[in-house]
């Protein structure tokens, strides 16, 4: 029984760990999808403003590479969100046109943005997550709905998944404590079943040892065994009293000879 | 006795660890409820702020251009506009330098008008270029943005968010929740059987035969002792006892013949009595030692269970998203649609399987059981790796052919298996052993591998089912390895009689119109359809899981059922041909809508028809052909309906994949649903026809 009683425990640990390992790593990630939401959408938001006042422009007739005033627009919006780390925006050919980043502004941007902005569609964010180019974008289009280019507000996908190790870390550490107290408790539930069992085989050995069919009665009473264990004490005891009775009559007749 | 003991004992166990689970589960939902409140509030603020600053400058505009802030026109519609966008924003609301409520929108949550005149907000005015950190209030968080233009400070912009998005991110995890607790209650069953079942098992059978053994009067010795663990005292108290009734027999027996022995003129009277009484004795009760008879080791059986659960599981757990990775890896194929390419490494698989079963036999045969399901769950293994590298459609159908391979060694060898181990007389019921193992592992492999596949990825969700084909290595070299002169000997059918068999009306009426039909729409439907179906209508993998997985838990609970009314004949062919009408009827579900609900109760009626016609359809096959089976053997017409049968599985993808080219989704569910309902109305039509007595022409 100890090496059934060890086992049980392994169960319990095993399941305790599989059902609360499973819901840690379902919290994590959907907290992980959800900030990824929110954030994509806080970007996204400054990103529309952006579109519409591109666009705008666009409809008093000027091209994408004449609006004087983007320039500053990008950068006062650049400094409301602490998140930002600049902002471009770039042609369909991914040639830069207004960035918040002089530096940015002689080479052509990520190819994984520009694969990014044609897989989106028509009116659709992208998102790009990369250590060194994450960003949120969207197609400029002008009044005829043709996209004349894209805006691409850059932010530091490090820090978001500083932030977010940070809470898997709190997940972490809730999900070890709720396995330790489960694997426990259900160890301790399922030893107690195991004990029941035992105390049930030792009710059954005592009245094997006695002999007694009343008292082995007793023993099993609601068990599966109450009717099988008086029936083996009864038949017990009948064969021992025959071979008994016939032992007797064998001594006797020998005493007689 | 014992075995209702015991299953009281597995209850029992199950249902204290599961409240531990269900409490544990519980109390993991409200810890993670908090973490969330306490990291994403502060985002949602920040968003919430971005969209504020937005409002203030317009409204900072608006008042550059002389308008009265305590009065602009139209800030309702932007209110409303920035809703549409952030629907979690709950309210709004314009308070002067005071705190005093100027404009509201929407309901503001209990206690606001206070919160907007205390001290701390309008100390926010001091600091214009600052967003003060969110509070809660009632049932909202509030981000305040102070508007402060040139001449001087205006007031406060408060936007309220809802606090329930919390609760509805957690709300939003209960189903994949209770996924993880129906998985845990197959796998608490699974482990409890795997670890301490079997010889748990063994050792209340010992003591049930010890107490049936002693209250029937068989005193005889035993010929195989079981060395029992859980019980061992009391069995050895039991043994003792009988063991010291026989030996006290003996004993008797032996001194009555020792008199015997004796000149006739020494032996006393009551001699013949005495021998008379033993000989009675000896007829009433057993004694003696027991002669030992061939018993199917049934505790060596029970081990196959834990390595083809774990097998099967890593196969499983591919269902749901299997056709949507292979639309990643997609190029084109010339000849071919995308739809048939979405279907080529589920049809090949199945072809493989269906092919080399017979072959694998022999191999089994010759190289044992033991080491062909070895060598099976490492092929499958690598190819599950290799496929979570695959670059192409096209090196997949390679790493997936591993896996049909590896797949097709288990299953063949798992079955000898259970013939080798099984008791002739229990058989059946061993069978049942290894049918559960591969439908508990379909009830937990899809909804598991469908979340996984949300989160983690597929490769990485091909890397756990490669570590799943590998950890059932162990659990197989556990087993054991015996001679194979019991089994019987596997041969490959011969051509004449696979050609003679697809000539036979009565075998092909069961597997033409009802096996390979019922297999056709099991992977057209839930093994294609499905998956591709639930996703391009906006729904996830998991919940392709979840679909997949009520299938299985129908024919689980379900089957058992239907079994046990195929009784005769007649009820048997009304189960295969009422199963395949019901199965067809899920496919005809689609015509009423084609939202996911829909979809659930296509697959549960699918898996409920199927329940009630395997178990018979495989009994039909012996019933409608004996005479076959007398003259080539029951285990070459067997093995060519399993062929044909599995032939079924591959034909449905690439049958779907057609339709779908054809008509759409919806339409292929119904076009197939349709026509296995043909085939189930057509089947009980000719097997009732058949019953009709003939009447003779006068």
């Amino acid at each position: 029984m100890e090496t059934t009683r060890r086992r049980m425990i392994l169960v319990a640990v095993l399941v305790a760990g599989f059902a609360v390992g499973m819901a840690g790593l379902l919290n994590y990630f959907k907290y992980r999808a959800v900030a990824e939401r929110i954030l994509t959408e806080r970007l996204a938001f400054t990103g529309q403003q952006i579109e519409h006042s591109i666009r705008a422009s666009l409809a008093l007739g000027l091209q994408l590479s004449e609006l004087g005033t983007l320039p500053g627009t990008l950068q006062r919006l650049r400094a409301t969100d602490d998140l930002l780390v600049g902002i471009d925006i770039f042609d369909t050919e991914g040639h830069p046109l207004y960035t918040t980043d002089q530096l940015r502004a002689a080479r052509p941007v990520p190819r994984a943005w520009i694969e990014a902005a044609q897989r989106a569609g028509a009116n659709e964010e992208w998102v790009v997550r990369d250590d060194g180019e994450a960003a949120v974008g969207m197609d400029i289009q002008n009044e005829f709905g043709l996209t004349v280019g894209h805006v691409a507000l850059r932010y530091s996908e490090a820090r978001v998944r500083d932030a977010a190790l940070s809470v898997g870390r709190q997940i972490a550490l809730t999900t070890l404590v709720v396995f330790v107290l489960a694997a426990g408790a259900a160890s301790l539930a399922m030893l107690a079943v195991m004990n029941a069992l035992a105390g049930h085989a030792r009710k059954l050995e005592d009245a094997l040892r006695s002999g007694d069919p009343a008292r082995a009665a007793a023993a099993g009473r609601g068990g599966p065994f109450a009717q099988a264990l008086r029936r083996f004490i009864e038949t017990v005891r009948s064969a021992e009293e025959q071979i008994t009775e016939l032992r007797g009559q064998l001594v006797r007749g020998g005493r007689e000879r | 006795m014992s075995e209702r003991y015991l299953h009281g004992v597995y209850l029992r166990l199950t249902g204290v660890i599961m409240l531990v689970i269900v409490l544990a589960l519980a109390a993991n939902a409200a810890l993670s409820h908090r973490t969330f409140e306490h990291a994403l509030a502060p985002q949602m603020a920040k968003k919430v702020a971005t969209v504020g600053a937005s409002i203030r400058s317009l409204m900072l505009k608006s008042y550059e251009n002389n308008l009265d802030f305590k009065d602009m026109f139209g800030l309702e519609q932007v209110f409303d506009d920035v809703r549409a966008s952030i629907p979690e924003i709950a309210s709004f609301a314009v308070t002067d330098p005071q705190g005093r409520l100027l404009r509201r929108h929407l309901a503001l949550p209990e206690g606001a008008a206070a919160h907007f005149a205390s001290a701390r907000v309008l100390a926010a005015l001091a600091t214009p270029e600052l967003v003060p950190p969110t509070v809660r209030v009632g049932d909202q968080f509030i981000v305040t943005l102070p508007i402060v233009a040139s001449d001087g400070a205006l007031g406060l912009l408060h936007l309220g968010v809802d606090a329930n998005f919390v609760d509805d991110m957690v709300l939003e995890m209960l189903l994949d929740v209770l996924v993880i607790l129906v998985v845990a209650l197959f796998f608490t069953l699974e482990l409890l059987h795997f670890v301490a079942g079997a010889k748990l098992e063994a050792d209340l059978r010992a003591l049930g035969d010890a107490f049936e053994r002693g209250a029937a009067g068989r005193f005889a010795t035993p010929a195989r002792r079981v060395a029992g663990q859980a019980f061992a005292s009391l069995l050895a108290l039991m043994e003792g006892v009988l063991g010291r009734v026989n030996a006290a027999y003996r004993q008797l027996a032996d001194d009555v013949l020792a008199e015997r022995r004796r000149p006739a003129h020494e032996r006393h009277g009551a001699l013949a009595g005495v021998q008379a009484g033993v000989e009675a004795l000896g007829r009433r009760f057993g004694f003696g030692a027991e002669v030992a008879e061939r018993k199917g080791d049934e505790a060596e059986l029970a081990r196959v269970r834990a390595p083809l659960f774990l097998f099967i599981l890593a196969e499983e757990l591919t269902r749901p998203f299997l056709p949507g990775y292979v639309k990643e890896l997609l190029v084109p194929v010339p000849g071919l649609s995308e739809q048939f390419v979405l279907g080529l490494p589920i049809a090949l698989f199945m072809l493989i399987v269906a092919l080399a079963q017979p072959w694998l036999g022999v191999f089994c045969e010759r190289h044992g059981t033991r080491r062909t399901m070895f060598i099976g769950a490492g092929v499958a293994a690598a190819g599950f790796a290799a496929s979570a590298f695959a670059a192409t459609v096209l090196d997949l159908l390679l790493w997936r052919s591993l896996c049909a391979a590896g797949y097709a060694m288990v299953f063949v060898a798992g079955q000898a298996f259970v013939l080798e181990h099984a008791p002739p007389a229990r058989r059946a019921k061993s069978f049942a052993l290894f049918v559960g193992a591969i439908m508990v592992a379909s009830i937990c492999g899809p909804s598991i591998g469908g979340i996984l596949a949300d989160n983690v990825g597929e490769r990485a969700t091909l890397g756990v089912a490669a570590l799943l084909a590998l950890g059932a290595l162990p659990a197989i070299r556990m087993l054991p390895d015996p001679a194979r002169e019991t089994a019987p000997s596997a041969r490959v059918p011969r051509l004449k009689e696979i050609a003679a068999l697809l000539g036979n009306a009565r075998f092909m009426l069961v597997t033409g119109l009802a096996a390979m039909p019922a297999k056709i729409l099991l992977t057209g439907v839930c093994f294609y359809l499905v998956p591709l179906y639930i996703v391009s209508i906006g729904s996830s993998q998991a919940m392709a899981g979840r679909i997949l997985m009520t299938y299985a838990v129908i024919m689980v609970v379900a089957g058992p059922v239907t079994a046990a009314w195929a009784s005769t004949r007649e009820r048997m062919h009304w189960l295969v041909g009422g199963g395949l009408a019901v199965s067809g009827l899920g496919g005809l579900a689609l015509l009423a809508g084609g939202q996911t609900g829909w979809v659930f109760l296509a697959v549960a009626l699918v898996g409920l028809g199927q329940s009630m016609s395997i178990s018979a359809q495989s009994a039909l096959v012996g019933e409608h052909c004996e005479a076959e089976i007398r003259r080539i053997g029951e285990g070459t017409v067997y093995g060519v309906y399993r062929l044909l049968e599995r032939l079924g599985n591959a034909v449905g993808p690439m049958l779907a994949a057609g339709l779908v080219v054809a008509v759409g989704y919806r339409q292929a569910f119904v076009v197939i649903g349709s026509a296995v309902l043909v085939c189930g109305l057509l089947f009980i039509a000719i097997t009732q026809l058949a019953r009709r007595p003939q009447v003779a022409p006068a």
